[in-house]
């Protein structure tokens, strides 16, 4: 019974079948019944559905769409990726209602706040309320997961090549109070990196396939609570989705979220290799309250 | 003729062109238009969102992507929910929605077979076997597009196509044996 060919039958019908095994297949069917019965209801399976081919949208689907879901016009140049929505910390998505209220709240609170200490002189206190980390939630969904995978550059791909200077560049992002690895482990390339102001995205080739480091300053929002949390390298780490895989952790005053196609080693390295801001808690609140202080003016 | 090639697709353009496509997959998934129509939409909202990040390439497996995924988390949603409200009983409850009859009058006599056999299945096998057998994509495409490795693509359908075989029998059995009481 163990020499039949299951699964690889519908394989062989699709033609997905490597030629060996195909051949090995083929000689096997010469002389199993029941495999070769499983071949032929396979093909008639097959060919029922390829029949189904064919179904067109109503007249005015293509209208619907317009009508619920145009491009904003154009406020201000976006830079690329790193204004993706789900990466902005003011995103208006279904996905971060925590976010978007307690946030836009806070804006405003920072404004007054801004304001105020601009009258009174720029007092430690005040740049530190200023400086508060926002709430961070961030998407659970898997398609977003897949998104972000599927569309991080890689070496060698469409003409993109792998970046030089690595380690000067992750030297230069922990100096801004990024969250970076201490040194990227063996066989893990730094493919491309974007950042602004307070998003970061570090796209890593590594042996098991790409792995995205996207990086929010602010504070993990309570409701990852609901998902399972592991411990990698003394850090708690909520395991978002496991296929691909999504985590998130709070390393300092930075949420990191690695996106991986699964949770085999160079992913678990990385996670395992970033090392926090040396900073206190307080000079980074403080240096970025003035960041968003002098933003404000320069509004 | 370069500035033709080079001519970035305006959003609307990128609606007309794609969207009777991801209708077509929207629809073998769901089952039926009503549905099909809110995820094409969903999809397109989604498109929409995340098309500043997109970088040239494979457009429609990027597309094919999204609706799966979305369509695969909406239906975790619902089996989820419906768990809730079943309690001891959630084991009973097939892979997918319950056929409801008044979908018949969408399909065609051929047609309402076979949707109906796909909407019995699992959702993660619906999906596999949609993407493999109407629109053609390879199982390594397929393994990227769900996310799953290539043995698991090749055993849901496999095991896809044995319940279809299953349920298209079951159904003309039945179908038989009512045109034989109706006609003795």
């Amino acid at each position: 019974m163990t020499s039949h060919f299951g699964a690889w039958i519908s394989a062989y019908v699709d033609g997905q079948l490597p030629p060996a095994k195909a051949e090995r297949l083929e000689s096997h069917l010469v002389v199993c019944e029941d495999c070769a019965r499983e071949l032929s209801d396979e093909r008639r399976a097959r060919s029922m559905l390829l029949a189904a081919r064919d179904i067109a949208p109503g007249p005015d689907l293509a209208a619907r769409i317009l009508a619920g879901a145009s491009p904003a016009p154009p406020t201000q140049p976006a830079p690329r990726r790193a204004c993706h929505p789900d990466l902005r910390p003011d995103t208006d998505g279904r996905a971060f209602p925590a976010l978007t209220g307690d946030l836009r709240h806070r804006r405003r609170a920072w404004r007054w706040a801004a304001a105020s200490v601009a009258v009174v002189g720029l007092g430690v206190v005040g740049l530190s309320e200023l400086g508060r980390p926002p709430l961070v939630n961030p998407d659970p969904e898997r398609v977003s997961a897949l998104g972000t995978l599927g569309l991080a550059p890689v070496p060698g791909v469409v003409g993109i090549s792998a970046t030089t200077g690595s380690a000067t560049i992750l030297a230069d992002l922990a100096r801004g109070g990024w969250v970076v690895p201490a040194r990227l482990p063996d066989g893990v390339s730094l493919a491309s990196h974007r950042h602004e102001q307070d998003v970061l995205e570090l796209d890593l080739d590594t042996p098991a396939g790409p792995v995205v480091v996207v990086e929010r300053r602010g504070t993990l929002a309570a409701e990852l609570a609901q998902y399972t949390a592991v411990s990698v390298a003394g850090r708690t780490v909520y395991v978002l989705t496991s296929e691909p895989w999504h985590v998130a952790t709070q390393v300092g005053d930075v949420v990191v979220e690695i996106y991986a196609p699964d949770d085999d080693g160079p992913a678990l390295d990385v996670l395992a290799s970033l090392e926090d801001d040396e900073r206190s808690p307080l000079v980074a609140r403080v240096a970025r309250g003035w960041s968003v202080l002098t933003q404000e003016f320069s509004r | 003729m370069s500035d033709v090639e080079n001519t970035v697709p305006t959003w609307e353009q990128i609606v007309q062109d794609h969207s009777a496509r991801v209708f077509r997959l929207a629809y073998r998934l769901t089952g039926n238009r009503h549905d099909a129509e809110d995820l094409t939409q969903d999809v397109f909202v989604r498109v929409l969102r995340s098309l500043d990040r997109y970088e040239p390439g494979n457009f429609d497996g990027w597309l094919h992507r999204i609706t799966t995924n979305l369509f695969l988390d909406g239906a975790r949603r619902r089996q989820r929910i419906r768990m809730d409200a079943m309690g001891d009983d959630a084991s009973r409850v097939p892979g997918s929605s319950e056929i409801e009859p008044e979908r018949g009058f969408e399909h065609g006599n051929l047609d309402l077979d076979i949707q109906q056999a796909l909407d019995t299945l699992a959702p993660e096998y619906r999906a596999a076997v949609v993407l493999c057998d109407i629109e053609g994509l390879s199982y390594e495409e397929i393994a990227v597009t769900l996310g799953i490795k290539l043995g698991t693509v090749r055993s849901r359908i496999h095991r896809a196509r044995a319940q279809l075989r299953t349920q298209l029998a079951h159904r003309r059995s039945h179908a038989g044996a009512a045109s034989h009481e109706a006609h003795p």
